[in-house]
């Protein structure tokens, strides 16, 4: 059974001003699917292999009945290197804001556009749903890298979590936010 | 006979009784069993002797019930009551042929035949019993006799008497009879039915091997023969048989046209051409020349992936790394999975186990250093795919630490990769240490659990399960694709006669020392085969109305010989193995070996199974022969010796067997056979076997005969082993 086929991001316009072209940056080779009930521990090996956080089996339950409409996998040649997932939460001034819980590549598969091109389709999969105001996330603030790719698309911290991460040796984490109207 | 048979005192019935009796049948026939039950006891009430009374309530009875014993026994009374009746042994013979017991059933239509020779309907059944069973000189007789009675002359009947002379190879024969029913009854008119008539007639012809003359049939019938395919073929064979390789090479070559990736085709064009494939023996010429005429033909049909493969296959040297690097670079670029396979081909020529070698560890490193694959640019997964050939390669060279240490190169570097975890349990599962034999069973698991919807990669994983002997954990894992509950598995593994199941929990269960329940699921492999012979049945009825005879007779040679089967010929050695150890050990012991765990599950499975699902599994059972196991294994034994007796493990078996049998010529002529083959003599155990075998006639009393015998040949066999 094949993923369902998703339906294309409505406009490839570039509703966000940050200068995104017809083709959202697609990478050679790269093509995106959505969530597959008979493929979540694919997804779990590679969630496995791009973080350092080790999710329970209720993760990937909740993600699936919860997340797959605004989630990504990425897939080069037919073979998952990619994702991002993320779920739809409540803000406290009664509106919607989507929340990005993953998104990695497998190392080998970096630096040739691939979380971009993820990033771009779950932005318009917000802008393109007229509950959700704004996009967020939290990011070890040792995490440079991430901060500054996430500052490219407009991505700005909002305030700082002390012990979000209690597993992990950096524990602090940033909560970036961005508008998504 | 045209005179009515006498009729029997008491057996004549009044009119309104005689009304009632024909409304039974007419009751039977349109399946109203209640009615016709009840207006057949009314006629006994009143006639308690009628037999042909008795005989009707016996087949109704076996229709309706399962008291199959009552039904025979009625049946059996009312033809006492009535012996020259048509009806009673027509009835008889209904039984017998409901129960499958074909040959008594003939007898009894026999018998109805001696009493009324013209009954059409018994003449007809008669012969589609006589094929079922291939009793093929009484099958000519039959249908002749419906062809000189009145009524009689169908195409039905004519093709059934034709065919009855072509399977006994009388071809001449059967000819004649499709000229004398062409004469009769002209050609059919309907376009399909009169190409297949057309075609079957050329069948016939051909295996006769009358080749000029098959050369004139299809020019004669050019346009009416519609299934190109077979035409090309038989003008080729027909060619081929008259030594005209010119006209045989442009049937080929049409063939090929049609088809350019069938195997077949390909090699007998190239053979037709002059070429030489690799199993022949080729001298330096021969391979020069099938090179040029298989670049010729890549040159014809560019696209065809045979042709590539084949290339390589015939090429040596040069040639060879030439047409490898070319095949090598497709599968590694596109990263086909399919690239273990195709080494596991290449390697069966040892020529070119080396050349593989140092062109997959070329590629290793051009890709490494300059990102191209043997000139073209490579993706990111080329790597892997290289890595994935060198491990498929060093695991065929039987070097494993190797072949895992590129796997697990492979499997750092793409994890999500299915085919990587597939590959890692093909390694390891060689390894014969216990930590890699688990890692062996969690990595086909691992490939199994990264795509559900793969049903390839479940069936490898529940074999595995059986092999380490967990078959629970198998059965969860084929629920997975049969119904949600694991108790219906079972049922929908009998249904789909998925006999690789029934032979791998065996197994499992077999390890587990449990010998009866291991039988029982190897005998419903035996069971399966019994279905496989009785759905034939339908068919002999249908061809007459269909006419796809070419079909029915492949369906017919097919039946023949479907024992020749890897399912059938395994499961056959292992109800041998089961029965010898049943012989050994004795009905108690094997009952106190009886799996517990396994028989409370079953106990618990049959209790929650639906009426339909506990029918039909009572429909497939098998039963187990306690009171006489060598007996019943024989007929096992035989087939595998007539299918496999050129594998030295059967007539080892063989000699097993008959040496508890106690039949020493039987071992003796097993140890011969044996013998025969290649390499034998330096066989281990088959030199252990037959010395035992000597040492055990030096303390046994035998016959003179078998005596002389077994000493004659005792000097010859173990002159053998020396």
């Amino acid at each position: 059974m094949v993923a369902e086929k998703p339906k294309e991001p409505e406009s490839h316009k570039d509703p966000f001003n940050l200068g995104w072209d017809e083709t959202l940056g697609k990478p050679e080779n790269v093509k995106l699917t959505r969530m597959d009930e008979k493929r979540m521990e694919m997804l779990k090996i590679l969630q496995r292999a791009t973080y350092p956080v080790i999710y329970q089996t209720t993760f990937y339950q909740n993600l699936y009945s919860q997340g797959r409409q605004f989630s990504w996998l990425a897939y080069y040649c037919d073979t998952l290197i990619g994702e991002i997932c993320c779920r739809v939460e409540p803000t406290a001034d009664g509106g919607k804001r989507l929340y990005i819980m993953t998104l990695g590549v497998l190392a080998p598969y970096r630096r040739d556009g691939v979380a971009s091109y993820l990033l771009r389709h779950a932005m318009l999969d917000a802008y393109n749903s007229p509950a959700i105001n704004s996009i967020a996330l939290h990011v070890q603030i040792s995490n440079t890298v991430a901060i500054d790719f996430y500052k490219k698309y407009g991505f700005e911290v909002k305030e700082t979590v002390k012990d979000y991460y209690s597993s992990l040796d950096e524990k602090d984490a940033h909560l970036l936010m961005r508008s998504a109207e | 006979m045209a005179t009515a048979p006498e009729v029997p005192k008491g057996q004549q019935l009044n009119k309104k009784d005689d009304a009632l009796f024909k409304s039974v049948s007419k009751y039977y026939e349109s399946k109203q069993m209640k009615k016709a039950l009840k207006t057949v006891n009314q006629v006994l009430k009143n006639n308690p002797e009628h037999g042909e009374s008795m005989a009707m309530k016996g087949l109704i009875l076996s229709a309706t019930g399962n008291n199959r014993e009552e039904a025979y026994d009625l049946v059996k009374q009312g033809l006492f009551k009535n012996l020259k009746s048509l009806i009673c042994w027509h009835v008889y013979g209904l039984l017998y042929r409901a129960d499958k017991n074909y040959v008594e059933a003939i007898k009894c239509y026999k018998q109805a035949l001696n009493i009324e020779d013209s009954n059409l309907p018994i003449l007809r059944d008669t012969a589609m019993l006589q094929i079922h069973i291939r009793d093929l000189k009484s099958l000519a007789d039959t249908r002749q006799t419906l062809l000189q009675k009145k009524n009689g002359q169908t195409r039905a009947n004519w093709l059934g008497f034709a065919f009855a002379h072509h399977l006994q190879c009388n071809y001449e024969c059967t000819l004649a009879i499709l000229d004398a029913y062409e004469g009769t009854m002209g050609l059919v008119e309907a376009k399909y039915d009169l190409s297949e008539y057309l075609l079957y007639k050329i069948l016939v012809i051909l295996e006769s091997k009358d080749y000029e003359r098959v050369l004139t049939e299809i020019a004669k019938h050019k346009e009416k023969l519609l299934d190109q395919e077979f035409v090309q073929s038989a003008l080729a064979a027909a060619h081929a048989g008259l030594g005209n390789t010119k006209e045989e090479v442009e049937c080929r070559h049409n063939l090929v046209e049609q088809n350019s990736e069938n195997l077949e085709f390909v090699n007998r064009l190239v053979k037709a051409m002059g070429g030489k494939l690799l199993e022949d023996e080729r001298t330096d010429e021969d391979i020069k020349k099938t090179n040029e005429i298989v670049a010729e033909l890549r040159k014809e049909f560019p696209r065809s992936q045979v042709l590539q493969k084949l290339e390589c296959d015939v090429s040596v040297g040069d040639t060879l790394k030439a047409k490898l690097e070319e095949l090598l670079k497709k599968y590694i670029i596109k990263n086909i999975p399919s690239i273990g396979s195709l080494l596991k081909s290449f390697h069966k020529d040892p020529p070119k186990r080396e050349v593989l070698q140092n062109m997959l560890l070329g590629i290793e490193k051009e890709i490494n250093e300059k990102n191209t694959v043997l000139g073209e640019p490579a993706n990111k997964l080329c790597i892997v795919s290289a890595w994935n050939a060198i491990a498929n390669h060093y695991l065929m060279l039987g070097e494993y630490e190797t072949a895992l240490s590129y796997c697990r190169k492979a499997i750092e570097h793409t994890p999500t990769m299915e085919a990587l975890y597939a590959l890692k349990f093909n390694i390891m599962k060689k390894m014969p240490d216990e930590e890699s034999q688990r890692e062996a069973t969690a990595s086909i698991d691992t490939a199994r659990k990264l795509d559900l919807a793969d049903r390839y990669h479940n069936t490898i994983t529940v074999k595995r399960y059986f092999k380490v002997g967990d078959w629970e954990e198998a059965e969860k894992v084929m629920s997975a694709f049969t119904y949600k509950s694991p108790n219906e598995t079972w049922t929908t593994v009998l249904e789909m006669q998925a006999m690789w199941y029934e032979i791998a929990m065996g197994d499992c269960l077999y390890k587990h020392g449990d010998v009866i329940n291991a039988l029982s699921k190897y005998l419903l492999v035996d069971r399966h085969y019994e279905d496989i012979q009785e759905d034939q049945f339908d068919f002999h009825h249908y061809v007459g109305r269909k006419h796809n005879m070419r079909a029915y007779l492949e369906m017919l040679r097919f039946a023949d010989d479907c024992k020749n089967h890897k399912f059938y010929c395994n499961s056959a050695s292992r109800v041998v193995r089961c029965y010898l150890d049943l012989h050994q050990l004795g009905e108690e012991e094997c009952k106190k070996r009886l799996l517990q765990p396994f028989e409370e599950k079953e106990k618990i499975r049959k209790a929650s199974l639906n009426k339909d699902h506990s029918e039909r599994e009572k429909d497939l059972a098998v039963t187990i022969n306690y009171e006489n196991p060598l007996k019943a294994a024989l007929p096992f034994l035989q087939t595998i010796l007539k299918y496999r007796g050129t594998h030295i493990e059967t007539q080892l078996l063989a000699i097993e067997y008959y040496s508890a049998a106690q039949q020493p010529l039987g071992t003796l002529r097993a140890i011969k056979q044996a013998l025969s083959l290649p390499e034998s003599s330096k066989s281990v155990p088959l030199k252990e076997a037959a010395t035992k075998f000597f040492d055990t006639m030096a303390k046994t009393e035998l016959s003179a005969v078998v005596g002389k015998i077994v000493s004659e040949q005792k000097e010859l066999i173990l002159k053998q082993f020396s």
